[in-house]
């Protein structure tokens, strides 16, 4: 097998921390902390995942999710002990989000419909503002792949593949991988429209849950090749080893009933990283707590690695950060697999006879070199990342 | 990489018989395009006829925007274009500027129309950048990976180094590789506004391309080869895309200087027309003109390399 | 409500139907009153009972929560009608 590619640093902002020792306290004593949303109100209930400190507002020449992104990257490089980039190392930055690619003001279009005077606050920070680019500026690199993946909900997990690909293909040596993404109001009336935004606080995998909430924030691995971590004096202790990404080609907002593109992407991972379904020690489900994603992901789960090997969904931490999210739950899969816990799956007390798994109801021992993650997404995208104890 | 197909759609028509022949002849005129919400504003576009969009794969996507129709229409062409690929060894990648924005601004305008909790679910899933390469993969019934890059700028150069990285690592053995940007009510009264544009050469576009891609193999199979320019090559004629709306901020090191034709304005101002003049530097080979080099003026992405 | 408003209503609701749902190749006369509108027959689907649950409340003045209402409500023009007749608000 090629050169492994080692995680090196890692960085995480949301709802149940501002960065990885918070967030390994929240996790390990099953904590949630959603709220009615602080800062708009909308005539239908909904808790959220809100990132509170005022420092990530938006400001003029900058969106809140850039800011949220900043945090978790400038953590990861610091863990990594990069914060100065060695010379001659071309860095790969690898952002998935969805907010940051989308003008979603609607004081600003009231304005346009209304004939108001044309303000340019809004478009000028947004065209400043293409997430992946926009980093690379900021950390003075001008040079290297950046690359803002936009493929909705599997957006941050599909970044960390391409990032994996890049770095085996020799484009980059450096990868900062993940994503980040903002609570917006547009995303909340278009989750509620859907009829999948739960009233009260989501119970992923639950009998009784009632759809997802969301949540905003960022995650962000490093990862390099691995003798050059080792040649400048790391010694790393997890890799990523595999990663797969299929599509269902079946409907915009439904999953496949049988999970096949889901089914796809994990067995193009396993197959990539050599393993098989045994040696996977616990999954870091998407679990976002909707009726159809619950029942068809752990169905799907169930079938392909049997009903015992541990699911957890963590959504109940950070609420569903989008584009955000699949860099998160690298993170925790990171931290369970290289310390051998998983947190509870907060919300999920009643079995529902339509899924055949049952996650933890508290914090649990886990055992096992490998874990997975997975992400899916509107248009049918099913992404599923492996990460390797070395 | 071998470029085996191409398929595209833009004012022009579709297909590469309507591109040379845009190239011989020039094209019809802009449309002139009245702002709904605001008619005191109108500019001239290039916007693609609607009756392109009545063909069956289309017709049965009932809800598709015109983001993913617009793709649907040119990855429909690439694959007429080319010997059919294994569609399980084909991913997909996607590049855009702006994304479905059309359909974004759709969502949010109910918002702010009928009220927070009344917006179309059916818009708002469309708002989603994925949504064209959804629709792609959905059309073709490929499995594959599907991956949509978004930049105001380098969306196709960032596209073409995905291919690569998928490539060169044998995730898959064919991309197709797409860009997609549409026309939309609010982006045109911010590049109005925002004076990006005028009534003389700054006109506003859309469209979609797709390039067939493999790994390199004989010279028999491809329409041609494509790659990064490398340094002490000669190319035999440079084309100098100049389609982006939106400026790099700075500072960025960029193609700017390059000098050579551009056929930019046969298409318009989009923040991918970089594919456009792909599709150009492919048509401009011939035995006489063995290297093409086509530079994005507006992008930081190193200059593509097109050989017979 | 007279059977004529009822009638109006109905077609009022399938044109409704056709253009809120980009329905192709049906023409608001064409659906039948009683046929069903999921699956077979119409040939709906979840994201088409997400839009209908957002067309009642535009022009209605109905807000339909609940999922398994949804789907007694939704089977048919029919059903729809009786339900709005009762409960419409505007």
């Amino acid at each position: 097998m090629s050169e492994r590619i080692v995680i090196t640093g890692m960085g995480c902002l949301s709802a149940a921390g501002n960065d990885l020792p918070q967030h390994r306290d929240s996790l390990r004593a099953g904590q949630r902390a959603c709220q009615k949303p602080s800062w708009f109100t909308a005539p239908f209930e909904g808790p959220v995942y809100e990132v509170s400190n005022p420092a990530y507002a938006a400001s003029a020449d900058e969106m809140r999710v850039f800011k949220l992104a900043w945090k978790a990257v400038s953590e990861a490089l610091s863990q990594a002990g990069l914060e100065t980039l060695p010379t001659r190392s071309v860095l790969g930055i690898f952002l998935g989000t969805t907010t940051a690619c989308q003008l979603n003001d609607l004081e600003f279009q009231r304005g346009f419909y209304t004939g108001g005077p044309f303000s340019p606050v809004s478009p000028t920070r947004f065209f400043a503002g293409n997430l992946a680019d926009r980093m690379g500026r900021r950390l003075g690199v001008a040079a290297g792949p950046r690359v803002t993946v936009t493929n909705a909900c599997a957006s941050g997990t599909d970044a960390m593949g391409l990032a994996l690909d890049y770095l085996r293909s020799g484009l980059c040596d450096i990868a900062l991988a993940g994503g980040a993404d903002e609570l917006s109001l547009v995303s909340y009336g278009g989750f509620h429209s859907l009829g999948v935004l739960s009233p009260e606080p989501c119970r992923p995998f639950d009998k009784n849950r009632q759809g997802l909430n969301l949540g905003e924030g960022s995650g962000v691995l490093v990862l390099e090749r691995e003798p050059a971590a080792r040649a400048r004096g790391i010694s790393p202790r997890l890799f990523v080893a595999g990663y797969g990404s299929a599509s269902d080609a079946h409907h915009m907002t439904a999953p496949h009933p049988d999970g096949l593109g889901l089914e796809r992407a994990i067995r193009t991972a396993l197959a990539g990283a050599q393993l098989e379904e045994r040696d996977m020690g616990f999954i870091n489900a998407h679990g976002t707590a909707t009726p159809d994603n619950d029942r068809i992901e752990g169905c799907t789960l169930a079938r392909i690695f049997g009903a015992s090997t541990p699911v957890v969904s963590t959504k109940g931490y950070t609420g569903h950060a989008l584009g955000g999210v699949g860099g998160m739950e690298a993170v925790f899969t990171a931290i369970g697999l290289e310390e051998g816990w998983i947190p509870a799956n907060v919300g999920f007390e009643e079995q529902d006879p339509d899924i055949p798994i049952t996650p933890p109801r508290q914090t649990t021992t886990v055992d096992g070199k490998f874990a997975l993650s997975t992400s899916l997404a509107f248009g049918g995208s099913n992404a599923a990342l492996i990460l390797g104890k070395i | 990489m071998d470029i085996l197909g191409i398929g595209l759609v833009a004012h022009f028509g579709k297909g590469m018989g309507a591109l040379k022949d845009a190239l011989s002849n020039g094209v019809a005129p802009p449309s002139t395009y009245r702002l709904p919400h605001r008619q005191e504003i109108s500019t001239p576009v290039y916007s693609i006829p609607d009756d392109l969009f009545d063909i069956p794969a289309i017709r049965a996507a009932r809800r598709a925007n015109r983001f993913g129709k617009m793709a649907m229409l040119a990855a429909a062409d690439c694959l007429e274009s080319s010997l059919p690929p294994p569609l399980d060894r084909v991913g997909i990648v996607l590049a855009t500027g702006l994304g479905p924005h059309a359909s974004n601004m759709e969502f949010s305008g109910g918002l702010i129309q009928y009220g927070l909790d009344q917006g179309s679910p059916t818009h708002f899933s469309h708002s989603v950048h994925n949504s064209a390469a959804a629709y792609v993969s959905n059309m073709l019934k490929t499995h594959g990976p599907a991956t949509t890059i978004t930049h105001f700028q380098s969306a196709v150069g960032q596209a073409l180094q995905v291919a690569k990285a998928w490539l060169d690592s044998g995730r898959v053995d064919y991309v197709l590789l797409g860009a997609v940007d549409e026309i939309g009510e609010l982006m045109l009264y911010i590049f109005h506004e925002g004076q990006l544009i005028d009534k003389t050469d700054r006109i506003p576009g859309e469209g979609s391309a797709f390039l067939l891609l493999s790994r390199s193999g004989p010279a028999s199979s491809r329409l041609a080869s494509i790659q990064p320019m490398r340094s002490g090559v000669e190319a035999d004629l440079c084309l100098v895309d100049d389609s982006s709306i939106i400026p790099l901020p700075t500072p960025h090191q960029t193609q700017a200087v390059a000098t050579g034709a551009s056929y930019s304005h046969l298409w318009g101002k989009m923040p991918t027309g970089y594919i456009f003049s792909l599709a150009c530097a492919a048509l401009k080979l011939t035995p006489e003109v063995q290297k093409v080099l086509c530079v994005d003026k507006s992008s930081a992405i190193p200059a593509m390399l097109l050989e017979r | 409500m007279s059977e004529q408003d009822v009638s109006a209503l109905k077609t009022q609701l399938k044109e409704l139907l056709v253009a809120q749902l980009s329905l192709v190749d049906v023409r608001p006369e064409d659906i039948v009153d009683a046929a069903p509108l999921f699956g077979e027959g119409l040939g709906l689907d979840s994201l088409d009972a997400v839009e209908i649950v957002v067309l009642l409340q535009r022009h209605y003045g109905i807000t339909l929560q609940d999922a398994a209402m949804g789907r007694q409500v939704f089977q048919s023009i029919d059903t729809l009608a009786d339900y709005i007749k009762v409960n419409r608000t505007k």
